[in-house]
């Protein structure tokens, strides 16, 4: 028999993967509450905002119990959003008690720890200058966007802990791509600076922030909405300070 | 020949964001089709509007809405992995670098001209994203009854 203290444990848990792996408010909150659900529990509430779970749980007998969690690291995973949520669907059928539901969860947070070799980055390299091709600019452009996307991510692979400062990535990016795009138009390898140069920003194009404060703000998710919005408009804009003061240092 | 290099392009493109992100393994396939469509119809509407890049923007995220939804309803996964993913293609990331470059140089005008530019191709994407998925809450709780 898993106590209340134990049900709002696991529901907690499995909010804290989602919304610190890029999941929506609506998302978390229904998770949550349809883990409670299973377990037996008839009245729940839970407030969700991007930076905090608030969750509590009663009854019906005049006993609740309440549970906060703060999040402060945010990434972006989406395969472990998609395995907690397929986590607590399938509880609807088979009711787990509180050790292996933990044990379920740890295992799904922990994950297989994807290695990242160089070979990786050349991927997304090559993936990303067939920006090129779809803005139709001449084909000696993708060199020098692979070069740049190339460097950009390289830096920012081993910058240690400047990675963890919210905006200061982003700015490195956009100035190092800014100045290897500029070195390679400067000796005639490229013939469009702004392609090669908005190419090779492009992976840290904030599409996930974006994304998320449109549908928290259709399903009603005010502060989220807000919250993520402005994040994703500084990301952009500190993008373009970096590029910004490689034009300005080299011209 | 071209358009037929932009679609493999625009598949490969959209099929690199989803491993950036991380997105399940078994869904990257669907995901680079979506792109596909996404880029396909875009080049249609392009043509179809004479170069009016704001509504071929709008109405071609429309239909990678809707794909993302009929896809996720297929992989049963959530609906966000195809949106981020499928609408990198249209993203207005060439006036937003010209808006940069006019304001640098001192040319406010034409840099406001460039910044609405950008803006309207951003709202245009991001309003075609909420309507589908407003129209999806709405037919998820129509079907219920």
């Amino acid at each position: 028999m898993t106590t209340p203290k134990q049900i709002l444990n696991i529901a907690a848990y499995a909010g804290n993967i989602i919304l610190s792996n890029g999941g929506e408010i609506y998302r978390t909150e229904d998770t949550m509450n349809r883990i409670c659900y299973a377990y037996g529990i008839k009245y729940v509430d839970s407030l969700v905002t991007p930076t905090g779970i608030f969750i509590s749980i009663d009854d019906g007998h005049g006993s609740s119990e309440t549970i906060v969690k703060r999040i402060h690291k945010r990434r972006i995973n989406l395969t472990k959003i998609s395995q907690v949520n397929n986590f607590s669907r399938n509880l609807q059928t088979r009711t787990l008690t509180h050790q292996e539901a933990m044990a379920e969860l740890r295992a799904i947070n922990e994950g297989k720890f994807k290695k990242k070799l160089k070979f990786g980055l050349l991927f997304i390299s090559f993936g990303v200058s067939m920006n090129v091709i779809l803005m139709r600019a001449s084909y000696i452009n993708l060199i020098p966007t692979i070069l740049a996307s190339l460097g950009a991510q390289a830096v920012i692979k081993k910058m240690g802990f400047l990675r963890d400062i919210n905006f200061i990535p982003e700015i490195v990016a956009g100035f190092i791509a800014g100045i290897i795009s500029l070195f390679c138009y400067k000796h005639g390898l490229g013939d469009n600076l702004g392609i090669i140069t908005v190419s090779a920003i492009l992976p840290f194009v904030p599409g996930v922030a974006l994304t998320n404060s449109i549908r928290d703000a259709i399903s009603g998710d005010l502060i989220s909405a807000t919250s993520r919005g402005i994040e994703a408009t500084l990301i952009a804009i500190s993008l373009a300070v970096g590029a910004a003061i490689s034009l300005g240092v080299l011209y | 020949m071209n358009i037929l290099l932009e679609l493999v392009a625009s598949f490969i493109l959209v099929i690199t964001f989803g491993s950036i992100f991380q997105a399940p393994k078994k869904s990257l396939w669907l995901l680079g089709l979506t792109g596909t469509i996404c880029w396909g119809s875009f080049i249609f509407l392009e043509q179809l509007t004479s170069y009016n890049i704001v509504i071929s923007s709008f109405i071609a995220s429309l239909i990678v809405g809707i794909c993302s939804e009929i896809f996720a309803r297929i992989m049963k996964i959530p609906v966000t992995i195809f949106v981020i993913a499928g609408i990198i293609p249209l993203v207005p990331g060439v006036p937003a670098y010209n808006t940069m470059l006019f304001i640098l140089q001192g040319e406010y005008i034409k840099g406001l001209e460039k910044g609405i530019n950008t803006l309207l191709i951003a709202g245009a994407i991001a309003f075609a994203t909420a309507i589908v998925g407003a129209g999806a809450r709405y037919y998820k709780e129509f079907k219920k009854k």
